[in-house]
């Protein structure tokens, strides 16, 4: 449990690293 | 309703300061790096950055908070600063607590004199200070950008100097007026008493000042007991209430004049500031009349003619607790000063309607960040109305921008009904609220909505300390956190390399009263329809059905 709540944390903040990553690359395409 | 000055003394003092505190806060964080940033940070503070490489230095800083915040929780048995000898928190706790303080939200599943040690609350105050200062540092970098700026600044010297140059200074102060008002601040153990009946009584203490200045100055609001700001170790006099209610809005109000002095656009600031107060003192009327009701539970017996006084404390006077409940709730901020579970089932309605709409001055930063997505919408419709490609600030507001606001602004919405959807009817939320019907569903709604608008606040009568709440909280915050600052971010970023059109005598103008009504009408018109079918399910439904 103790991993499991620090994954999912950490899972959390990987998403959003994700979306950085999906705005960036539209915003290439874009420019 | 008695005290009706405070609201007034509330409203004028911190308008007055928070203008020049505008100006000192734009002339300490958006100034070239001096010496003495290069020689506490090191060289990296000269360094650019675009909008992603921002994103994700603010993002790391982020990520360890939240592994130092868990770590410390889940293991402050063994640390030091312990005198009274509590126990690490179980896992689940120490992820919503920790996410909790990371994203400046500071909702509390805990009574932290119960189950924090002195040195776990030290490390929440210092993540108070850096949730923070990750708002002040979105917010101008954002300004910098629609001021047409290549480069947004750099994270770390932003979030350096807004620690160090803006809240610290104001903390201390802060901590030392609280001191003299009679806060504790020692790191000895809980004091022991004896009762006049021959028992023994614990009463907790630790270091509450400094823990109190940073929640209220950072619209943190994580209370270092668990009555919040009701206790008197935290909230001891009438004059440390009003002081208190005024320290929740200033940062959130300095941060529009600082946007708008960055920006180049001081005009539109005002603008801005006149709709998020219009919101504002509208919601606190509306709280005055609701709760200068009777409680309904007392219909008909001799006391019914005075207001509310359920769980409130009397000794700041009737009117200071509506005045909080408003500021507490609009700012973002989530400490009380009394139990927003005994509100009139319709002053019930207005912290929610608050953190709904959540733009009414706002987290520290992140308030007028929100309301720049709203103002997106706002100049896109006005341009639709008119026939005119849409523009602000003299850049044009294309479908990449438009689809990051819209997409943003419907994440907010999202994660509080779907939240809602699935712990009302099911056993995880079911079993958990302390009173059934509209009450129990208005205390559901209330905890998502604290969550995602990063409020912290509690509704109460929820045995909300269970891992599905924790675990589901806890991701809210992180989303409704974060995302409504990567993506501002970006669309800053595209307005900010767009060319500068001339402004013209077509142009629609966004600092004009015109603009004002149809910004207010946006942030109303968009909030009511979303959050329309829950207002009346929980407090309108609770209302008509305790009324007649």
């Amino acid at each position: 449990m103790w991993i499991a709540m620090l994954l999912l944390g950490l899972g959390g903040f990987s998403l959003l690293y994700g979306l950085v990553n999906i705005i960036a690359e539209q915003d290439k395409d874009v420019t | 309703m008695t005290g009706g000055a405070v609201p007034l003394i509330v409203v004028l003092v911190s308008t007055s300061v928070s203008w020049p505190l505008a100006l000192y806060m734009r002339r300490v964080l958006d100034s070239t790096p001096a010496k003495t940033d290069r020689c506490l940070i090191g060289n990296s503070s000269e360094t650019e950055q675009g909008w992603a490489s921002y994103c994700c230095s603010l993002l790391t800083l982020n990520v360890l908070m939240f592994l130092l915040g868990y770590v410390v929780l889940t293991t402050q048995g063994r640390l030091p600063l312990n005198p009274d000898g509590k126990a690490s928190l179980g896992p689940s706790l120490a992820f919503h607590t920790a996410i909790s303080f990371t994203t400046n939200t500071d909702l509390q599943h805990y009574s932290g004199e119960a189950l924090l040690s002195y040195f776990s609350q030290l490390v929440l105050m210092w993540l108070q200070f850096v949730s923070a200062a990750t708002g002040i540092a979105a917010l101008v970098a954002i300004a910098r950008a629609l001021a047409g700026r290549r480069t947004l600044g750099n994270f770390y010297l932003d979030l350096f100097r807004a620690t160090v140059y803006v809240l610290l200074p104001m903390a201390i102060m802060w901590a030392l007026f609280l001191v003299l008002c009679g806060v504790p601040m020692t790191f000895q153990a809980a004091a022991i008493a004896r009762t006049l009946e021959g028992t023994t009584q614990t009463i907790a203490r630790g270091p509450v000042a400094s823990f109190l200045a940073i929640k209220q100055l950072g619209t943190n609001g994580g209370g270092y007991f668990g009555p919040n700001c009701a206790h008197p170790f935290e909230n001891p006099t009438y004059w440390s209430n009003v002081a208190s209610s005024i320290a929740i809005l200033l940062i959130p109000m300095a941060s529009v004049w600082m946007f708008g002095r960055i920006a180049g656009r001081a005009r539109h600031a005002v603008v801005v500031f006149a709709v998020m107060l219009i919101i504002y003192l509208g919601l606190i009327g509306a709280a005055f009349t609701f709760e200068s009701q009777p409680s309904p539970a007392l219909a008909g017996l001799q006391v019914a003619d005075l207001p509310n006084l359920e769980g409130k404390e009397l000794r700041f006077g009737v009117a200071a607790s509506p005045t909080w409940v408003v500021s507490t709730t609009a700012t973002s901020n989530g400490s009380v000063n009394s139990m927003h579970d005994s509100l009139n089932p319709l002053t019930g309605l207005m912290p929610m309607i608050a953190m709904w709409l959540n733009v009414a001055f706002g987290g520290v930063g992140v308030g007028m960040i929100n309301m720049f997505l709203f103002i997106v919408v706002a100049v896109f419709l006005a341009g639709m109305m008119v026939g005119r490609t849409p523009e602000y600030l003299a850049r044009k507001i294309e479908t990449p921008e438009m689809r990051l606001a819209l997409l943003t602004l419907l994440l907010h919405p999202l994660l509080i009904l779907g939240g809602v959807a699935v712990f009302a009817p099911t056993d995880w939320g079911r079993t958990t609220v302390l009173n059934p019907g509209s009450h129990g569903l208005s205390e559901i709604v209330y905890e998502f909505s604290s969550a995602v608008a990063n409020n912290g606040s509690g509704f109460e009568g929820l045995r909300d300390n269970t891992v599905p709440w924790n675990v589901a909280t806890g991701l809210a915050m992180l989303f409704g956190r974060f995302v409504p600052i990567i993506a501002p971010l970006a669309i800053a970023a595209s307005l900010g390399r767009k060319k500068a059109t001339s402004e013209g005598p077509g142009t629609f103008r966004t600092d004009s009263w015109m603009f004002g009504t149809i910004l207010l009408a946006t942030v109303l018109i968009v909030g009511a329809l979303l959050f329309l079918p829950l207002a009346v399910l929980g407090p309108v439904a609770e209302h008509l059905s305790t009324s007649f």
